[in-house]
């Protein structure tokens, strides 16, 4: 009896030393992460531009609402009441803006603290799905596995939409998984505990990025189906499960209906126009497939294959196809066990809808965006580790099993460090196409506007890509002098065609315009930026008459000019112009 | 027999002590233990988590950029700065230099625990103020450790962290944890002290006694008035403790027993306390007799400091203090918060089953005890007729504590019931939220300096200054004169921001401006023969001024103290701060320059400069520098030429650079034995603003004039 006793509490203290061990692995590895992180954060991405469009226009409207929360003169309660409206009641996918706003009130207003959010979902996706992982595998490696899997795939790295992108795209991705692992986690609702907290998470994932609703729905709806029939079709012992399931499916479609249904109420004008109009109705959308290159119904079916596959990347298709070898060594190995695992199929029947829904939903949508595909991913992911774990569990030689899994773990983890390494440790694209020049360009605008006092800045540019407008202006000039420039853009703030008259009262209502020397030649490129190369000569005598040269620079491997208005120039002497001379 | 009875003691007390161990141990193994203690500290740590970050936030946004303001953090940031920048010099001498004369100041570690946070996490204001940032964590996670041990629930707890945040004293202006003085992290040591005198059980537990000895000491160093606090308590608790050993206790011997032991305990604090600060106090009498005695007591200043705190009777003088605590440090939120805590626990206790506990042996000591901790600071400060609106923040933690003390027994005394514990949690988790809510309101907007009117002006002329001391005054202390007393002309400020900036270290001492006491021509004239720089509003005339008699004295005397100055001194430049301009005047050399247009443009004639002084061999170079916008077709070269009184001319080496829309002119001078020369400055380039669409102006222009003049010593 003492005897047992001793070895009983031996192996708990091998157990609890274990897990200490693994602990401080994971600590360790996040740390390693977050320093390598926030050194390419500093010193790749906060002093360029905010690239790809979409993250400049976050930060621009969050910069504002953060400066207006600073006042001290107003009381808590009118803070909130002003969260509350500049947020859920002007801002579709509110809860982006809402923690986004939460961390610079806790890190303080910099693209460091905002990309930190980024960060912290990945953190939060990494060690829910390792956890998970390692629960459902009983085994550290088989966490391992994944957390290698999920460093090695290419989304965090992408390019746009990644983790050091400001945009809704990143944060999805991390939800999704997030959701997916819950939904497992609850055995794919069984446990109801688990299913209300998949519900929350529900809630977060489309209240930080509204469309996901359509996903979740159709999920949810598939999975009742599923059980519906399953309860139909099975026996009485499993019957009692898929009651269980039904009854939490129903109570966790309930708990997220309720709230997204009022923020999506709340926010019916913004979902109307951005969807409906944007993607069904109007004509953008073929602007947008236009400069996707879509030009048939074949290309617009096989657009996103190609994307998901360079979301999974090189290095992470090398662990799948080593998983997948394993997968395949098992099934067809004559004398394995024929194990019952229960919800094997279930599992398999949710993760294949959490991937193909997406998918589909974004096939049916003209408006293409490589980036948004990044959502499927993680259910990819899921599904193979999916069939790993079974395949696992039907293979009964322990020693041989130990021994597979721990080289995956190792070979899978040094691949996905290698990979984290490889792309943070090298400068980014800003560097080589001397983005500081551009930089640069913007402090001297604002600068110029901030010391002649100028209440608001009207700006003009000839050219609609993601450097070129006020954003741009805003958010650069913010981040280096903590001052907030009110700027508005005149000419080439939308990407529809553009007429002579349209763009000549533009331009005369502007302060500051930026030509670029060599425009676009790219035939599939807006609309706006095609009128522009016919209008330029007509632009070039009232930008003669109207503005004066403020200076010239040069990046992206092109010229940019500088213009200012004359009478600015004029009434407020020479010595405050930093003028290039012609 | 002697022997007989001494042993039944010893027995008797390890009875005792196994006793209140095993009590001890069955309450705390009724609490899930190692799971609930990693939630409970994991809390904890993601609350101080969240504080840091909102702290560091603030400071880096609202106060590292702006000079230090309300006087004292003035002063103290720079000689923290000093000997940061001495001990990387010389080793670790400085340390025992300081502590061997202290420089003036009534502390002998806070400028040590300082330098030695510089050296490892760098020189800056946010390294000085996360010192207070830690001693509050210590003061958080003593509070929670204490509570929790003693109320045996983590709620009660973290409802008394909750309550400590809802106090006004951390976040204030002055004496705030983002204020740089002692009188914070004095709150949060005095807290600490009673924490462990709780923990103690009043005395009783030998072990936490003797940190209790080790956190006054730290205390009273850090803060030396303090002494004289601990001092009164512990003593009239040892009293206590003796008259109850003597009438109370005659017929219960374990009570008996346990009063010895704390009597016993509490000589050992007193005995350690005496042996480290008696001889401090000895070695420093006459800093602490000319601070204490002079400046508080038979001296003037403390008449002017009552006035200005609007204290004139001895009514005023009573309720200062209580009334000071109560709106400056606690608050409304604090008080009614408390109130309703109170309230509750009262409710949900169960008087009919009337339990006895640990802490209903020890209530009435407990009582007392807090009320000495709170009383005789407030007593001391009140017969102190120096007042200052910082100093009762020290009382808060005593103040938070016997609440907490009330509301534990409160807990206690009821039985437990399912639903009590739903409330206690309920009431736990509001007050904490609207505490770090409060915290959070506090540093997530802007701080008092945000809004004033070009605050920036300010750094640059501090800057300008120090680069003036740097590269021209060159002395080991540089003397500077103002002609107001505010916070933001100080020598200490000056000092703090040049080196923050650029991490040179300029010793500036004030002559005129560096006291409150009323001034006179005489002592004008005096003081600035020594001045080497003088700072003067230029309009004579302040928008806001503090009643210091200094500032009422001067202000018939500004006119005539302008004249005076300018014709001693030379202008090195104009600043608009807050509102005010302000003239800042350099040693008298005279530099004239000629050939400037009225509306302060260099033409291509070029310039002449005059010089005259005494001591022209001295100078060995001449700065000029300012804006020059416009780039040149060519590049810009200058000419110097020198021309005595008899018309003879020598070229000069002279050269200029323009980077960044800025230009600086050097001009080399050799040794001149004449008082008087002048200087022909030619140019190379000029732009003529018609011809480039820029305005109908058809001069030949070269630049703007120079904003700063710069005369470079030998």
């Amino acid at each position: 009896m003492l005897n047992l006793t001793t070895t009983l509490q031996h192996k708990n203290k091998t157990k609890h030393k274990k897990e200490i061990l693994w602990w401080f692995f994971i600590i360790s590895l996040f740390s390693f992460e977050y320093l390598v992180f926030r050194s390419y954060v500093l010193q790749e991405i906060s002093p360029y531009y905010p690239a790809n469009s979409d993250q400049s226009s976050y930060l621009m409207t969050l910069y504002p609402i953060y400066q207006n929360i600073l006042n001290p003169n107003l009381s808590i309660i009118n803070k909130a009441i002003l969260i509350f409206k500049e947020i859920f009641l002007n801002l579709a996918n509110s809860l982006f803006y809402l923690q986004g706003l939460i961390a610079f009130l806790f890190l303080g207003a910099s693209r460091l603290s905002a990309l930190t959010l980024n960060f912290t979902y990945f953190l939060i996706l990494q060690l829910a799905t390792t956890q998970l992982v390692k629960k459902l595998s009983h085994c550290k490696a088989c966490g391992c596995v994944f957390l290698g899997l999920l460093l090695a795939i290419e989304t965090p790295f992408f390019g746009t939409g990644d983790l050091v992108d400001f945009r809704l795209d990143f944060v999805t991705f991390c939800m999704y998984g997030l959701l997916i692992t819950s939904i497992i986690n609850s055995q794919i609702f069984l446990n109801r505990k688990w299913s209300i907290i998949a519900a929350l998470i529900a809630i977060i994932t489309i209240a930080t990025r509204e469309i996901t609703f359509v996903y979740i729905i159709l999920i949810t709806l598939c999975l009742l189906f599923y059980f519906l029939l399953y309860k139909k079709l099975s026996c009485e012992n499993e019957k009692i499960n898929a009651n269980k399931s039904i009854r939490n499916i129903i109570i966790f479609a309930s708990v997220f209906l309720t709230i997204t249904l009022c923020i999506l109420f709340l926010h019916r004008d913004h979902i109307y126009n951005y969807y409906i109009v944007g993607h069904i109705t109007g004509i953008e959308k073929n602007i947008r497939a236009n400069t996707a290159g879509i030009t048939d119904k074949l290309s617009s079916l096989t657009y996103y294959f190609p994307y998901i596959c360079k979301h999974i990347g090189y290095w992470a298709s090398m662990i799948l196809f080593l998983i997948s070898a394993f997968i395949l060594y098992v099934f067809l190995k004559k004398n394995v066990k024929k194990k019952h695992i229960p919800n094997f199929k279930t599992g398999l029947f949710f993760l294949s809808s959490c991937a193909i829904i997406p998918l589909a939903i974004l096939i049916m949508d003209m408006q293409k965006s490589y980036v948004v595909i990044g959502i499927i991913i993680s259910p990819i992911l899921w599904l193979f580790m999916w069939f790993f774990i079974y395949s696992l569990q039907k293979y009964d030689n322990k020693k041989t099993k130990q021994h597979i899994l721990w080289i995956l773990a190792i070979i899978s983890m040094t691949i996905g460090i290698l990979h984290y390494l490889h792309e943070y440790k090298q400068h980014s694209p800003f560097y080589y196409e001397h983005d500081n020049e551009l930089t640069k360009m913007y402090e001297d605008i604002g600068n110029y506007t901030n010391m002649l006092n100028l209440r608001k800045i009207n700006l003009a540019v000839d050219q609609i890509n993601d450097y070129l407008n006020n954003g741009t202006l805003v958010v650069l000039y913010y981040e280096k002098y903590g001052i907030l420039l009110d700027v508005d853009l005149t000419l080439g703030n939308s990407i529809f065609t553009i007429n002579a008259k349209r763009a000549i009262t533009s331009l005369r209502n502007s302060d500051v315009f930026i030509a670029t020397l060599h425009q676009d030649s790219n035939p599939n490129s807006y609309p706006f930026n095609n009128d522009m190369r016919k209008l330029r000569p007509l632009l070039n005598k009232q930008v003669k008459k109207l503005f004066i040269i403020f200076n010239v620079y040069h990046f992206k491997g092109n010229t940019y000019k500088v213009y200012v208005k004359k009478y600015l120039f004029k009434h407020h002497g020479l010595m405050m112009q930093p003028l290039q001379k012609q | 027999m002697c022997d007989f009875f001494l042993q039944t003691d010893l027995k008797d007390q390890l009875a005792l002590r196994i006793k209140r161990k095993n009590i001890m141990n069955d309450q705390l193994n009724s609490v899930p233990k190692t799971k609930g203690n990693f939630i409970f500290w994991t809390c904890f740590s993601l609350l101080i988590l969240l504080e840091y970050c909102l702290f560091r936030n603030y400071v880096l946004r609202e106060i590292a950029n702006y000079y230090p303001t309300n006087f004292d953090q003035a002063a103290y940031l720079p000689i923290t700065y000093k000997l940061y920048e001495d001990i990387l010099t010389y080793g670790i001498k400085p340390i025992w230099m300081w502590a061997d004369n202290l420089n003036g100041f009534t502390t002998l570690l806070f400028p040590v625990q300082a330098a030695l946070s510089y050296l490892f996490f760098g020189a800056s204001r946010i390294t000085a103020l996360s010192i207070n940032f830690g001693f509050f964590v210590l003061l958080q996670g003593f509070t929670l450790k204490v509570i929790k041990d003693i109320s045996y629930n983590h709620y009660i707890a973290f409802l008394i962290l909750g309550l400590l945040l809802l106090t006004n004293t951390i976040y204030g202006d002055s004496g705030s944890i983002v204020d740089f003085r002692m009188d914070f992290i004095a709150l949060c040591l005095y807290g600490i002290t009673i924490l462990c005198v709780m923990r103690s059980d009043f005395f009783q537990d030998r072990k936490w006694s003797l940190i209790t000895a080790l956190f006054a000491i730290l205390l009273c160093l850090t803060r030396i008035i303090t002494f004289f606090y601990i001092l009164p308590i512990f003593t009239a608790f040892f009293c206590y403790l003796l008259i109850e050993k003597k009438y109370l206790a005659k017929t219960n011997k374990t009570h008996f027993i346990n009063l010895r032991q704390k009597s016993q305990n509490i000589l050992i604090i007193l005995t350690m306390l005496l042996i480290v600060m008696v001889p401090l106090l000895l070695k420093f009498r006459k800093l602490f007799h000319d601070y204490y005695i002079v400046g508080h007591i038979t001296g003037t200043e403390k008449i002017i400091r009552a006035h200005l705190e609007e204290v004139t009777d001895w009514y005023s003088n009573l309720i200062y203090y209580p009334n000071s605590i109560i709106r400056n440090h606690l608050g409304c939120l604090f008080i009614f918060i408390s109130i309703f805590c109170i309230i509750v626990f009262f409710l949900i206790q169960n008087n009919k089953q009337h339990t006895s506990t640990k802490i209903s042996k020890d209530f009435n000591q407990g009582l007392l005890f807090f009320s000495l901790t709170i009383l005789i600071p407030v007593f001391l400060l009140t017969i102190d007729f120096s007042k200052s609106p910082i100093v009762g923040g020290i009382v808060v933690t005593p103040i938070t504590l016997l609440i907490s003390w009330l509301v534990i027994w409160l807990y206690q005394k009821g039985n437990s019931k399912y639903y009590k514990d739903y409330i206690l949690a309920f009431l736990c988790a509001a007050v904490l939220l609207i505490g770090f809510g409060n915290y959070l309101a506090h540093f997530a907007q802007h701080g008092p300096l945000y809004k004033k009117e070009n605050i920036s002006e300010l750094t640059k002329m501090y800057d300008d200054i120090g680069d003036y001391a740097a590269t021209t005054l060159k002395k080991e202390k540089i003397l500077i004169g103002y002609d107001q007393v505010n916070d933001y002309l100080t020598n200490g400020s000056l000092e703090t921001l040049y080196y923050e900036r650029h991490h040179n270290f300029i010793t500036f001492n004030s002559t005129l401006g560096g006291r409150i006491t009323p001034i006179d021509k005489k002592r004008i004239i005096k003081e600035l023969s020594n001045t080497d720089i003088v700072i003067l509003n230029k309009n004579e005339k302040y928008k806001n001024e503090a009643p210091y008699p200094f500032n009422i004295t001067i202000k018939p005397l500004r006119h005539w103290l302008r004249n005076f100055v300018e014709k001693k001194f030379t202008k090195l430049n104009t600043y608009n701060i807050f509102g005010e301009n302000f003239n800042v005047y350099i040693p008298p050399v005279t530099m004239n320059i000629e050939g400037i247009t009225p509306d302060g443009w260099i033409t291509n004639s070029g310039i002449l400069i005059y010089l005259h002084n005494k001591a022209l061999n001295k100078i060995s170079k001449i700065i000029l520098s300012g804006t020059s916008p416009f780039t040149y077709s060519h590049k810009l070269n200058i000419s110097a030429t020198y021309i005595l009184i008899d018309g003879s001319k020598t070229k000069l080496y002279s050269n200029i650079s323009t980077v960044n829309g800025k230009y600086r002119i050097s001009i080399s001078l050799p040794k001149i034995i004449s008082k008087q020369i002048y200087i022909n400055v030619t140019f190379s380039d000029f732009f003529v603003p018609n011809k480039i669409n820029a305005s109908p102006d058809r001069r030949k222009l070269v630049m703007r004039e120079p904003e700063l003049k710069n005369i470079i010593s030998r």
